[in-house]
């Protein structure tokens, strides 16, 4: 990450704000509610301890090469996932992977320039430009690793928005059935003699003078306990959802690592950016049953039929009078719907919208799916350093974890995010084997190791208080209206801002667990609530609208204050946040006319 | 509603849906060595077991309920 001159840190220093939410836990008890109905009976976990010199955290395209690259680099290497190591997250959906191939033709100043105009020049170039640079490697690496791939044509490629129609990027599409991939590099992960530790769920980081030194996990279907230590910890935690029922890859990708460093000290950026998925109402996951769509028609049972045609794709959207969504810059025959197109038609009662399948019939669409998550690459932990270091010493982090920002405020270049994940992961867990191999063994002592295993297992040894479940489902209901979400208003944030302030203080101290399965959910919705917050605090800071960042009281780009990215830092208690300025050199050229900076109009604009 | 249950008749006990279950919904039974959906109502409909159980043995219908939202739970 290039540092800023002096002279603008000076200038934005004074434009941070100290917000005035807590993050830090407050003692057990406070806020009991009357006991439930039974008396919990009380458990004792296992504890089982296991050390390493690399611990990678998440099973995904980042976690296994982080983990396989560590390993090469002669690290002893334990990777433990929350659900089974290569099939779970995000990473099994991926269709296809960013492949830059310039001995074929693709040259690198149009890839980066079309990059930096489409994510409205909020990218990191240094990780556009990794991420891309390195795609080829990685790629060929998939493929030693046992991974299969369709044939490498333009079978995976983001359409133009400029009249000549060539892609702006392209990738190769992966081959097999659900299940297969990132499947392949766990069993090569396996046989190179990574010890893989499944369905344990890491909740929260042990740190000894400053450092990270480990972890502490617990499994999701019985009373064991795992003490984590190692020299370096690789975070591969991947995005961070509020489990919306409309897109299940994000169900169990909801911000555990991106929580568990902010509460350890860690920063954090990007979470005013929203992801727009729509999906299919009345039929939940219908945008995303992709687990259906590829299995032969036959074999879809009769009662999913309906399920499986609604996850494909429609042609173009309309609204309730027949009006077709969408705009087209001058210069181009066609513009895909992006940005906010169904939620401001929504927003100016328009609905019920529909997508407009191949066969002329009309499917009722509504956003904001992936609630909870920002545009691919967004947000995530500060990155450090071009190894992938968090400001965190002993931590990297890789992928939907790393706040690498190479998609700035639009998800511009298709593939980029599981090849983002594999560039990172390979850097990360080089970087850490290296770092590791440097150090002895660390020292934990007894009171941080029962910090935190006491943090993990609260919700356990309360007599009373309140489901996960329920707060999960009070948390939905006050993230998800569109105009908290997506159509973004000061005072509607604030409004929501209060809320989630009294989710953190009251409910999640007071969370209940009966059993292995809600001591994790409890877990779960700890980590969701943080991010709620810093995701309205920064969605409040950004005085501006931007790709996809839209307030309704601040409908115009403000390059003059906002070529900046926002920073969300825990201090002494408090969430503070600053601007940290992009470098001046990758700042756009301010006499092309704003309107041909930014061909895509927001309502509100002038 | 999502996943409702798994057929014991039909269920070889290959623990593809365990493997893959994203919510945690479905767990081995210890005595009969087949799959159970032991917490259905966290199903996020994702469909995977379906599209891996070699046996046709899962039972599901596409339908989320959430529960009524009440004033605390």
């Amino acid at each position: 990450m290039p540092k800023s001159s002096r002279r603008d840190f000076l200038k934005f220093a004074g434009q941070g704000t100290l917000a005035a939410g807590f993050f830090l836990n407050l003692p057990d008890g406070a806020w009991l509610t009357a006991d439930a109905q039974e008396p919990q009976a009380a458990v004792s976990y296992s504890d089982n301890k296991m050390e390493c010199d690399v611990l990678v955290i998440g099973g995904g395209w980042a976690g296994l090469f982080a983990a396989i690259k560590a390993k090469e680099q002669g690290a002893q290497v334990i990777l433990v996932s929350k659900g089974l190591a290569g099939r779970s997250g995000q990473s099994p959906w991926a269709s296809g992977t960013l492949v830059f191939r310039p001995k074929e033709g693709d040259k690198l100043d149009e890839w980066m320039s079309h990059a930096h105009s489409q994510s409205e020049f909020l990218n990191n170039q240094y990780w556009t430009e990794t991420t891309i640079t390195q795609s080829y490697d990685r790629y060929q690496d998939c493929i030693a690793y046992g991974l299969k791939f369709e044939p490498a044509q333009n079978n995976l490629a983001t359409p133009s928005s400029t009249a000549d129609k060539r892609p702006s990027f392209r990738g190769i599409n992966f081959a097999g059935k659900p299940g297969d991939l990132p499947f392949a590099l766990r069993q090569h992960a396996l046989k190179i003699g990574i010890k893989i530790v499944d369905r344990v769920m890491v909740a929260d980081l042990l740190k000894q003078n400053g450092r990270i030194v480990g972890a502490i996990g617990i499994s999701a279907n019985s009373y064991d306990m795992y003490t984590f230590t190692a020299k370096t910890t690789v975070m591969c935690t991947g995005a961070c959802s509020y489990k919306p029922l409309n897109y299940p890859p994000g169900h169990q990708l909801t911000g555990d690592g991106e929580a568990m460093a902010f509460r350890s000290g860690a920063e954090v950026l990007g979470k005013e950016f929203i992801h727009t998925m729509w999906t299919v109402r009345g039929l939940p996951a219908g945008g995303m049953a992709t687990a259906l769509r590829v299995l032969d028609e036959n074999q879809v049972p009769e009662n999913l039929k309906e399920l499986r045609a609604a996850s494909i794709m429609g042609q173009y959207m309309v609204d309730a009078a027949g009006n077709r969504l969408g705009s087209i810059p001058a210069g181009a025959t066609e513009y895909p719907l992006t940005y906010l197109q169904l939620e401001f038609a929504a927003h100016d009662g328009r609905a019920p919208l529909y997508t407009m399948a191949r066969n002329n019939t009309k499917i009722e669409v509504v956003g904001g799916a992936c609630l909870g998550m920002s545009i691919r690459n967004a947000d995530g932990l500060w990155p450090a350093d071009k190894q992938c270091g968090t400001t965190l010493p002993g931590l990297y982090a890789a992928g939907d974890s790393l706040g690498t920002i190479q998609n700035g405020a639009v998800y511009t270049m298709t593939g980029s995010s599981s090849m983002g994940a594999m560039v990172q992961g390979a850097i990360a867990g080089a970087a850490a084997a290296k770092e590791a191999a440097q150090m002895g063994k660390p020292e934990v002592n007894a009171d941080e190791i029962a910090r935190a295993k006491k943090s993990v297992t609260a919700s356990k040894e309360r007599k009373g208080g309140f489901s996960p479940r329920w707060v999960t489902q009070l948390l939905q209901n006050t993230m998800a209206p569109y105009y908290i979400y997506s159509v973004k208003h000061a005072d509607r944030l604030q409004a929501a801002i209060t809320q989630v302030e009294f989710m953190h203080h009251h409910l999640v101290p007071a969370l209940l667990a009966r059993d292995p399965h809600e001591v994790c959910m409890a877990n779960e919705i700890r980590s969701m609530v943080l991010s709620a917050e810093i995701r309205l605090r920064s969605a409040l800071f950004r005085t501006e609208s931007r790709g996809n960042h839209y307030r309704e009281d601040f409908p115009r780009r403000d390059d003059a204050n906002w070529m900046a990215w926002t920073k969300v830092a825990p201090v002494q208690g408090k969430m503070s946040l600053v601007k940290v300025p992009i470098p001046k050199e990758w700042q756009p050229d301010q006499s092309i006319p704003y309107e041909q900076r930014y061909p895509y109009r927001y309502p509100g604009e002038s | 509603m999502a996943i409702e249950r798994i057929d014991k008749e039909k269920c070889i006990g290959c623990e593809q849906c365990f493997d893959t279950c994203y919510a945690g919904v479905i767990q081995m039974d210890n005595d009969s060595k087949k799959a159970v959906a032991k917490y259905p109502e966290d199903c996020a409909v994702c469909c995977w077991c379906v599209a891996l159980c070699p046996a046709q043995a899962i039972v599901f219908t596409p339908v989320k309920t959430s529960p009524v939202f009440t004033s605390w739970g």
